[in-house]
């Protein structure tokens, strides 16, 4: 105040403050401060005078005596902190609890009166004297003198734990007491609610389950014992809502994690008819969902249950693909891989809640068996073929692309996809050439799927191939419309004119047509030539059919649908009865093994055979004679004559196709090693050959020999050379 | 309700102004006041006061004699009394009337014992700019 500056006008007198004269001033004060306390405490405070206790001990602050106030108010809290003790620790059995929470009630009421009382010293006072505001001091009071007292601390604890190991073997316990307890031991501070009670609650709750889960493990099978512990997990969590502190939850759900998951998650996985492996078996999509929402809760569990599903399934499949049994039908064969498939796929879903560990964990185990079977492509192509040519009749659209969708799936695995590519191509070929494909859409929307998964490049003749079905359909009604298409009455010619290279290679096997056929193709040959200058066309019979009309014994008549080589053979029979084997080889020209599968879908199939053989045997031998069947008959107007073609490739074409894959291999491996180099200049031997396997693993998997030897030749051919000094190291030759 | 405002004098040794002191027949009061200059009755609202000082909201609700009582009685000296009234009225008003640097002081103490934290700041204010 007297630092204050003067102004003209007005006068600032320093402050007197009133100096109590009576000098038992602060002693009377006091005693009615203390007689209130006591009042207080013995329920009493109805019959005090807030003003006149306020009063008191504003002026004991002001007239500097706060130092003896709070010393009174520390000495008379004691006082009766003692007086509390003593009638808790005298407290028997059951009622020990409930008088220590009748007592904190009572101390956390009159200490409210008590801070409201000495508000003023509490404002002023206290922080200036660095002391514990009123309200806190009594807390500490209690918490030493009560809570801390050798005859309750112990006790405390030993009857809190006691009271939840009862509630957890299933006994009611008085939970609202337990809560006002356990908030008292908070309210005291968080280090006291941790070392009084959280520590050992977790101790202990760590021992119960030790010994609990040990129990369950011997005695329950694996999906019980997991809702056992899910129940515990619930429990637990419930607990802590109803009466422990909330920063609980987590470190209690931790110890019941470790005790009863973590410390026995391998042999839960492994258990004995029960455990993961069964589970997959029987879609047990329950015991799932619950074994994965408990293992993810500890560490490394997720990978376990991967680790555990990844064995199984790489088992099974490698038991389903080298099955021969099971390979004797490719497409069933494949259906199976779908269905398995589906399956995880849709337990991942379901239960796994669609993580992607187990994704990538059924991708690698399905990429690992499929290429365990080097057939794998062509079974693949072979199923999409049965589903092009008749699977996909009456289904809709949408469940097209589905099935689709999944064989692509499958098609992902695969590590040589040029030879599905190469089995695709033929299979293709079969299917447009013979008429067969149920859905164009169906075929294009696959060649997009492939387009998206493999590039331009790995369709580009497929796409050739729809092209020149279509182109042919153009010439085709040009022909008819043109000159040479008057025919009169001989047969009519429908002509696919392929270009080279697009598709599959087939040799050229030559066969002698009919001549009534043989004048109506010479007759195309001209009109196609005269509008393509500088093309050259040569027949490819054997992939034609051919629509017969034949009249049997009876005047019975038949259409008969025939591939290309058994209309020329039945064309023979127009004018003989009577063939051999050798005479129709002759008059054909066909080669042999051709021959023999052309011969036998005609003379050997129970119902279809328009030919008669002697002697009747499933084989054809070269002495066999064949004869026309006057009484063939067939309730069908149209009779179509399939060729004993076995679908799947016989052993000789699988290496021919093989063959045919390492040699389409090579200039690609060339030329993945040229463009690397080109751009690295110098490189040695172990770098080209993870970067050229690297380049082509989208298509097939590379042997380092291969590319050895593909280096070897690019060298002789003066692309590349080898250092000098370093033979590991080789040189661009631009 | 309303306050009892029971002024005592400054002094132990002042004049008993015997004449100057009113009290109620009605009032009970439990201290000993050896010294009452008079007793002004004061028509207070609790929950207005209450709202602008924690010392009067507790003296209405903390579970004491006054949190039942329709009257409560406030103690001061002489020369407080023009000060707290100046309070009450600035509660209500948000201004005080006391103008003089002492008076001023007066009222600043006054209000730091009741708690009436608003107007220690004002009064602050107006004693800076004096």
């Amino acid at each position: 105040m007297s630092g204050m500056q003067k102004k003209k006008t007005s006068k600032i007198e320093p402050f007197k403050q009133r100096v109590e004269n009576d000098p038992n001033y602060s002693e009377k004060a006091w005693k009615v401060l203390e007689h209130a306390i006591h009042e207080i405490y013995n329920h009493n405070a109805s019959g005090l005078s807030f003003e006149e206790l306020y009063r008191n001990a504003y002026h004991m602050v002001l007239h500097k005596f706060g130092e003896k106030l709070y010393g009174g108010l520390v000495s008379t809290l004691t006082f009766h902190l003692l007086k509390i003790a003593k009638s808790i620790e005298a407290a028997q059995g059951p009622f020990f609890l409930e008088e220590i929470n009748r007592k904190w009630d009572e101390h956390n009421k009159a200490l409210q009166m008590i801070r409201d009382i000495l508000m003023y010293m509490d404002r002023t006072y206290v922080p200036s004297a660095g002391k514990t505001t009123v309200y806190e001091l009594g807390l500490n009071l209690w918490r030493d003198i009560i809570i801390h007292s050798s005859k309750i601390q112990i006790r405390l604890l030993d009857t809190l734990l006691d009271l939840i190991h009862r509630e957890r073997t299933c006994e009611v316990i008085n939970r609202g007491l337990m809560r006002n307890v356990i908030k008292m031991l908070s309210d005291l501070g968080s280090s006291v609610y941790q070392e009084d009670f959280e520590k050992q609650f977790l101790n202990a709750s760590s021992n119960f389950y030790a010994g609990e889960s040990q129990e369950f493990i011997e005695s329950c099978d694996c999906g019980e014992y997991l809702k056992r512990a899910e129940r515990r997990l619930n429990e637990e969590v419930e607990r802590v809502s109803h009466y422990l502190n909330p920063s609980t939850e987590k470190r209690i759900t931790k110890v019941v994690e470790k005790e009863m998951i973590e410390n026995h998650m391998q042999r839960l996985v492994h258990m004995e008819n029960s455990g993961l492996v069964i589970m997959l078996i029987n879609d047990k999509f329950e015991d799932l969902r619950r074994i994965y929402n408990l293992f993810c809760r500890v560490p490394s569990g997720l990978t376990s249950i991967a680790d555990v599903m990844i064995s199984y399934l790489r088992q099974t499949g490698k038991k389903l693909v080298t099955d021969p049994d099971k390979l004797k039908d490719p497409v069933e064969f494949v259906q199976l891989l779908l269905d398995e498939r589906d399956k995880h796929d849709e337990i991942i879903t379901q239960a796994f809640n669609n993580d992607k560990t187990f994704q990538n964990a059924l991708n690698s185990s399905f990429e690992y068996f499929i290429n365990l079977n080097s057939r794998s492509p062509e079974f693949i192509s072979l199923f999409i073929d049965d589903k092009l040519r008749k699977g996909l009749k009456g289904v809709s659209e949408e469940d097209v692309e589905n099935v689709l969708d999944k064989v692509m799936m499958l098609f992902r695995y695969l590590q040589e996809k040029d030879v599905f590519e190469k089995y695709y191509k033929q299979h293709l070929a079969k299917r447009l050439l013979s008429g067969k494909t149920v859905s164009e859409d169906a075929e294009r929307s696959l060649i997009v799927k492939l387009k998206t998964e493999c590039g331009y490049q790995f369709t580009s003749k497929l796409e050739g191939m729809f092209t020149d079905m279509k182109t042919s359909e153009d010439t085709m009604q040009g022909f008819y419309a043109s000159q040479f298409g008057d025919v009169g009455d001989g047969p009519v010619l429908s002509v696919h004119v392929l270009t080279t290279g697009s598709w599959p290679t087939q040799p050229t096997t030559a066969c002698n047509l009919p001549t009534e056929i043989l004048c109506v193709c010479e007759k195309f040959r001209a009109y196609y030539l005269g509008t393509h200058t500088g093309r050259r066309l040569s027949w490819q019979t054997s992939m034609g059919t051919a629509d017969l009309k034949a009249t049997f014994g009876n005047g019975h008549k038949h259409e008969l649908n025939v591939s290309t080589y058994q209309m020329c053979v039945l064309m023979l029979f127009n004018t003989s009865e009577r063939l051999t084997y050798r005479e129709i080889e002759q008059a054909t020209e066909i080669t042999p093994a051709d021959l023999k599968r052309c011969l036998q879908s005609l003379a050997c199939v129970r119902g279809k055979n328009v030919l008669r053989k002697d002697p009747m045997s499933r084989d054809i031998a070269e002495y066999d004679t064949f004869y026309f069947n006057d009484r063939f008959s067939s309730k069908f107007f149209k009779v179509k004559i399939g060729t004993v073609a076995a679908q799947r490739e016989s052993e000789p074409e699988k290496q021919e196709t093989r063959q045919k894959v390492e040699e389409d291999r090579k200039p690609q491996i060339e030329a993945a090693i040229v463009r690397i180099m080109k751009s690295r200049r110098v490189l040695d031997h172990n770098n080209i050959v993870t970067e050229v396997t690297k380049q082509l693993q989208s298509r097939f998997l590379s042997n380092p020999a291969v590319i050895k030897k593909r280096i070897e030749s690019l060298i002789e051919r003066e692309f590349l050379e080898r250092d000098k000094t370093d033979r590991k190291l080789y040189r661009y030759l631009a | 309700g309303e306050i009892f405002l029971v002024t005592e004098g400054d002094d132990e040794y002042d004049k008993f102004k015997g004449e100057d002191m009113i009290i109620k027949p009605d009032l009970h009061l439990d201290m000993e006041y050896k010294h009452v200059l008079r007793v002004e009755k004061v028509y207070i609202n609790s929950a207005i006061l209450a709202a602008n000082s924690p010392f009067f909201y507790k003296l209405f609700s903390n579970g004491m004699k006054e949190s039942v009582q329709q009257h409560v009685t406030l103690c001061v000296y002489e020369s407080e009394e023009d000060a707290l009234i100046d309070i009450l009225r600035y509660i209500y008003t948000g201004k005080l009337t006391s103008t003089s640097a002492s008076e001023l002081l007066t009222v600043l103490i006054i209000a730091d014992r009741f708690e009436v934290f608003s107007c220690m700041g004002y009064c602050s204010r107006l004693l800076c700019k004096l």
